[in-house]
């Protein structure tokens, strides 16, 4: 069972597209369900992206990575 | 006190850490910070030091007097010195305001007083892009087609779960404009980057507003007064913002 780390939609307005700027986690590392995961940015703004669940994160997408609203960018199994 | 902090650059970007921790803490709803820099250095996010040439070109900037600082908002490299003026701005929103917590509602909220501070001083600024501007973006303060001042923001959750943004802008006030393109290009250069930005693209106020450092003591008063307008009280603890029939989103006058 996995959870996919998705961009929600509601998280910048428009039809901007965004770059992974970082992951705060390695490929592999066990997380927590809220713990920080990554960093993304559209028109010069930074945002969080958390864990949705516990377990193991797998990295999808890699750095500066474009992406767009509903991306999966990587998945907690 | 005129309301101006004086830091060094490197105090100055964790003093906006502090103020954006404050907010997510629940300790405050809206806070503003302005600082002044005693120092200089080029500032940029923290993903280009993954950039290939990074370590080459940082050694370049710092030893002509422009140390390399990371900061945690998005765009690309700023210079900071004494001739400009950073604006931080910090609000907690309402869980289920979507208007307020979109991007260009955030910057809006943050430009909105310095383009009414400017009116009030004779000047009428726009926003928009500008071609050949260091870390241009659609949410530059411009003023006669010229960057006067650039945008960005980062956004958290608070810990009751709110959106929280800390929308920044940094004002040109003294024309250092041919030093900081310089030092921008240079970096560029060294990081085998095609990117160039001109000092003709950028416009200090400075340049069309005398006393201008003596003038941005008012500044905290008029955000003060504009974010009234929009519910929002500066330093208040509660978290009644906005009041009812009062819109965090409403389109500005101004701008």
């Amino acid at each position: 069972m996995s959870t996919p780390i998705v961009i929600a939609d509601d998280l910048w307005e428009g039809d901007a597209e965004a770059v992974i700027t970082s992951w705060l986690v390695s490929d592999g590392a066990e997380v927590a369900a809220g713990d920080l995961v990554a960093e993304v940015m559209s028109e010069k703004a930074q945002f969080e992206i958390e864990a949705p669940a516990a377990g193991v994160l797998k990295i999808i997408e890699e750095e500066d990575a474009v992406i767009a609203k509903g991306a999966v960018i990587g998945q907690v199994e | 006190m005129n309301g101006i902090a004086r830091f060094s650059v490197g105090a100055g970007l964790n003093a906006e850490r502090a103020l954006l921790q404050r907010v997510c803490d629940g300790l405050f709803d809206c806070q503003l910070l302005l600082w002044r820099p005693t120092g200089q250095a080029l500032v940029m996010p923290g993903s280009f030091e993954r950039r290939p040439g990074f370590a080459l070109a940082s050694q370049r900037c710092a030893a002509q007097g422009w140390p390399i600082l990371l900061r945690d908002t998005g765009g690309e490299p700023v210079p900071q010195s004494s001739a400009v003026l950073n604006i931080a701005l910090a609000c907690a929103l309402p869980a289920g305001d979507e208007v307020g917590k979109r991007i260009d509602i955030a910057y809006e909220r943050l430009l909105e007083p310095l383009a009414l501070w400017l009116a009030e001083n004779g000047l009428k600024a726009g926003v928009g892009a500008v071609p050949g501007a260091f870390c241009d973006g659609r949410f530059n303060l411009t003023l006669e087609g010229r960057k006067l001042a650039g945008t960005a923001q980062r956004w958290r959750r608070s810990r009751d779960g709110r959106p929280v943004v800390l929308a920044h802008a940094a004002l040109l006030i003294e024309d250092w404009r041919e030093p900081m393109a310089d030092v921008v290009n240079r970096f560029y250069h060294a990081c085998a980057s095609d990117l160039r930005c001109q000092a003709g693209s950028h416009l200090a106020l400075a340049e069309r507003l005398a006393d201008a450092w003596a003038t941005a003591t008012s500044l905290p008063e008029c955000y003060q007064r504009v974010l009234a307008w929009q519910g929002l009280e500066l330093g208040a603890r509660a978290s009644t913002y906005p009041p009812e029939g009062l819109a965090a989103g409403r389109h500005s006058p101004l701008l």
